[in-house]
């Protein structure tokens, strides 16, 4: 085998080194980014030059047990030399007590009743720290209220004992990184996915359109050869582009034309090390696995040029938006983070420049990225296996007379999510419960219904919307109530990997419940998502695939998109875990109201909860949750009977 | 040689269609067996399940005794396998088309074998030149020594004549000849009766995805009372369609 794909590989090699225009691509385009880099950078500097950012300082008076590490600027020296200080939190943060230790990553300075956090954004142990001032800073308002006041019977608020702010101090160097780090890996990505998609549509859609895909498909090569030598030719191109263009960008600072160092900052970055160039080299390798990977699928999908050169473009465009995911301040490269493709990359990169990364972070994104290229070339297997691969798939009113409505579901999903991404967030931004209701009233309950009316569905079919029987509703009932221990679960399982900020939960939670009405917030953030984004996904959704799909397959699927909807990796897996119950609910119910009523009832009880903050034993959580979600699905499944609806 | 027993496959367009509807039939070696019919009959769809390139929903197949089904490496390295729309790698050169297909094809001196192939079919004046600059019968010589570099015992010609003038369709035509002499057995689609009549030892008349009718061409004139096979495959077609 191997002898068979090396040969195979030297003869797609020749075969791309025929195209002049491959080569073209492959060199020209990425030797033009070093230019781009510079005039990006120059920008970059220029505005934040003007931005005025704090320099950066060691006020060098601190104690070896109190050692101040943050950079902070000069006014904040001096707040330092008031003796105000009352706290520097270390890299190991205790949950309470004194705190001091050499590896300050946050500080706390008090002025009159005004508290002062320094952090870093880009650091998640600055950030940790900032959590757990801002705890022990809580901690001490209670007790400050509990001492002098509450027990006087004096009735206080307690922002008139401490008022907590927090400024962000992230030094200059770390500033520049940060957009420069998120800016690299896009100018990279955009010749190295330029690259994999033309070489991966010459040598697989080509093949098929110029009739020569049968001569190899029918020689002694089996299929796996054949379509790994030609994911090494792409990967090959993708990441010669890559080097390429950091090599262009590396060549354009040597000649003077970029300044890095500059760009990154004097303090600790004189210049960007081999070292880091290296492993950014070895970053675009893992980019090129994930680029190849998708071009291939895509590649093998298409039939013609035609096809192929539709669904590249705007395929490879969604694929490089993760590589911004660093400009957003607070997302870091974690073990969870690590697993999302592209992005897992873009903030290696910002990481390298900033010269944090660790090796076992490194091993863990390169481990991740050769799984993303193994799962596409395992994609583009199946679908060089099939007879569409070969002699063309039906059209889309030919899968329609069918019954098959996937590809429906798919552009239907995909609507709804850039709808949330862009509106729906804007919205809720501006006004947490008016935004919700225009998010679920017209984006999910708009797309749904517009979705069935331009396929010409029945209604009641699709959308499940018949009646359910007494027996199924009660145990629905059940079901929701027993809802929020799925969710529950699936947070405290993820928890080693994916945990949840403190500062985030406590955001999210006051950005929903606010100070408004129990009622507003039952309606606006139970009801109506429980009929609306159950008629999207329960209803409209699910009776889209409900040919093309086994019931099994059915579920997860519906579950996932349901998770991936709500556009946060923390909350993927518990809205996920909760997509589940009501998917195997509907379907085995054949109504979609089952699932509005869990829906109603599992949202309810976490605002409620939330609303009049009530915290639950410790330890005593994770069983009641468990047991709940344990007999939520026994429930869902196996009591929940009489389905077998939709198109 | 080749063996088929009640291969059945089906394809959901516009609606489920049966394309191969229980065919069976045997091919010998040193013989030519021609598949009949007209354009949607099934020929194309029967010969790709052969080559390996689709699977059967049901039946058997067997090539040189290896199953289509589950030995398809071992029946990719029997068979030869050429169509009407096979194209050629434009890129590449008449001479390294052929070696690097020696290779793939894991021929022992892949050099040589390419040099003897390059004489048969006298190529030697374009060898050099990039495919896609050669004239259509030029392609087709190179074609036919691509499928035969590794001197399979089985030849699957899927409609190779389909837009070729008189004269390449001459030289595939005695390749044809030649390949049946030299003991292969050659399994060969077309819907040009006068082909089917010059070459086949046996033809299988197929329709809507069935076989009519097997037999030499003696054997269908006697059982159809008609003297030409356009007539007697009208006859069948007719007398199916009713």
């Amino acid at each position: 085998m191997i002898h068979t794909i090396w040969t195979l590989l030297a003869f797609e090699l020749k075969l791309q080194l025929r195209q002049p225009a491959a080569l073209w691509m492959l060199l020209l385009t990425p030797v033009l980014l070093g230019p781009g880099a510079l005039i990006g950078g120059e920008l970059m500097m220029s505005t934040m030059e003007a931005a005025n950012k704090p320099t950066i300082e060691d006020d060098g008076s601190a104690d070896d047990s109190q050692r101040w590490r943050i950079h902070a600027p000069p006014h904040f020296a001096e707040w330092l030399e008031d003796g105000d200080r009352i706290a520097i939190v270390g890299g190991n943060v205790p949950a309470s007590g004194d705190i001091g230790d050499a590896d300050a990553q946050a500080s706390v300075t008090l002025e009159g009743r005004k508290a002062t956090i320094g952090f870093r954004v880009d650091s998640s142990r600055s950030r940790s720290a900032r959590d757990a001032v801002k705890e022990v800073l809580k901690r001490r308002k209670a007790a400050l209220l509990d001492e002098r006041f509450v027990n006087a019977g004096i009735a206080v608020a307690p922002d008139e004992v401490v008022t907590i702010a927090v400024e962000d101090h992230t030094t200059e160097a770390a500033r520049a990184a940060g957009p420069f780090g998120v800016a690299l890996p896009g100018l990279i990505l955009l010749g190295l996915a330029m690259a994999a998609t033309y070489t991966a549509v010459d040598l697989v859609t080509g093949e098929k359109e110029r009739g020569t895909i049968e001569t190899l498909l029918t020689s002694r090569a089996d299929r796996r050869s054949v379509l790994l030598a030609k994911f090494g030719i792409v990967c090959g191109s993708a990441i010669v582009s890559g080097w390429v263009a950091l090599a262009s960008i590396w060549a354009v600072q040597l000649a003077g034309y970029l300044n890095l160092p500059t760009l990154l900052g004097a303090d600790g970055h004189t210049e960007v090390p081999a070292s880091a160039l290296l492993l950014m080299g070895g970053a675009v390798v893992l980019l090129g696995f994930q680029m190849a990977g998708l071009a291939i699928v895509l590649a093998t999908y298409a039939p013609d040029y035609k096809t192929a050169s539709m669904i590249s473009g705007p395929a490879m465009m969604f694929a490089l938006t993760p590589s911004g995911i660093g400009a957003f301040p607070g997302i870091e490269l974690n073990a969870g983070m690590a697993l999302v493709p592209v992005a897992n990359v873009a903030l290696a990169f910002k990481d390298l420049l900033v010269g944090e990364l660790g090796v076992g972070m490194l091993i863990w994104v390169a481990a991740a990225s050769a799984a993303h290229g193994a799962v596409a070339i395992y994609g583009a297997w199946l679908l060089l296996g099939r007879e569409e691969a070969l002699i063309g798939s039906a059209s889309g009113s030919e899968r329609r007379t069918l019954g098959y409505y996937g590809r429906d579901a798919a552009i239907l999903f995909v609507t709804a999510v850039l709808c949330m991404w862009f509106f729906g967030q804007l919205a809720q931004s501006t006004d947490p419960v008016w935004g919700m209701v225009f998010t679920q009233v017209v984006l999910f309950g708009g797309l749904a219904i517009a979705g069935v009316a331009y396929l010409g569905l029945p209604w009641r079919r699709t959308l499940s919307l018949g009646a359910p029987s007494r027996r199924n509703l009660a145990l629905a009932v059940v079901g929701g109530v027993l809802a929020p221990g799925a969710g529950t679960t699936a947070m405290w399982l993820q928890s080693p990997l994916i945990p949840v900020p403190t500062a985030l939960a406590e955001s999210m939670g006051a950005a929903l419940i606010g100070d408004h009405h129990l009622l507003t917030i039952l309606v606006s953030f139970a009801l109506l998502p429980a009929v609306f984004e159950e008629l999207l996904f329960r209803g409209t959704l699910l009776g889209l695939v409900r040919n093309s799909l086994s019931t099994t397959s059915q579920v997860l699927v519906i579950a996932l998109l349901f998770g991936m909807m709500h556009l946060s990796v923390i909350r993927l897996f518990p809205t996920g875990a909760f997509g589940l119950l009501a998917t195997i609910a509907v379907i085995r119910s054949g109504s979609l109201w089952t699932a509005v009523v869990m829906h109603a009832l599992n949202n309810g009880i976490l605002l409620t909860i939330g609303y009049f903050e009530w915290t639950p034993p410790e330890g005593i959580l994770p069983l009641v949750a468990c047991v709940g979600a344990f007999a939520a699905v026994a429930g869902m499944h196996h009591g929940i009977k009489g389905g077998g609806v939709g198109v | 040689m080749i063996e088929v027993r009640d291969l059945v496959k089906r394809f959901a367009t516009d609606r489920v269609v049966t394309a191969v509807d229980h065919v069976s039939f045997t091919a010998e070696p040193s013989q030519v067996f021609g598949l009949l019919g007209p354009n949607g009959a099934g020929k194309t769809t029967t010969l790709r399940i052969l080559s390996t390139l689709l699977s059967q929903d049901s039946g058997t197949a067997s090539v040189c005794g290896f199953d289509v089904a589950k030995d398809s490496a071992k029946v990719r390295g029997s068979i030869g396998f050429l169509s009407g729309s096979t194209g050629n790698y434009g890129r590449l050169t008449a001479r390294e088309m052929i070696l690097y297909f020696a290779r793939i094809q894991g021929v022992d001196n892949p050099g040589a074998r390419t040099d003897a192939l390059i004489e048969r079919f006298e190529i030697g004046n374009f060898a050099n030149q990039r495919c896609d600059r050669l004239s259509t019968g030029m392609k087709q010589k190179v074609s036919i020594a691509r499928a035969i570099v590794h001197d399979p015992p089985v030849l699957i010609l899927d409609e190779p004549t389909t837009g070729l003038d008189v004269i390449v369709s001459q030289t595939f035509l005695r390749f044809i000849e030649e390949a049946r002499s030299d003991g292969r057995c050659v399994l060969f689609s077309t819907h040009i009766m006068s082909e089917a009549e010059r070459l086949c030892d046996q033809i299988a008349i197929i329709h809507s995805g069935r076989v009519l009718a097997i037999g030499s061409l003696d054997a269908l004139r006697e059982r159809t009372g008609e003297r030409y096979l356009e007539s007697i495959f009208i006859r069948l077609v007719e007398r199916d369609d009713r």
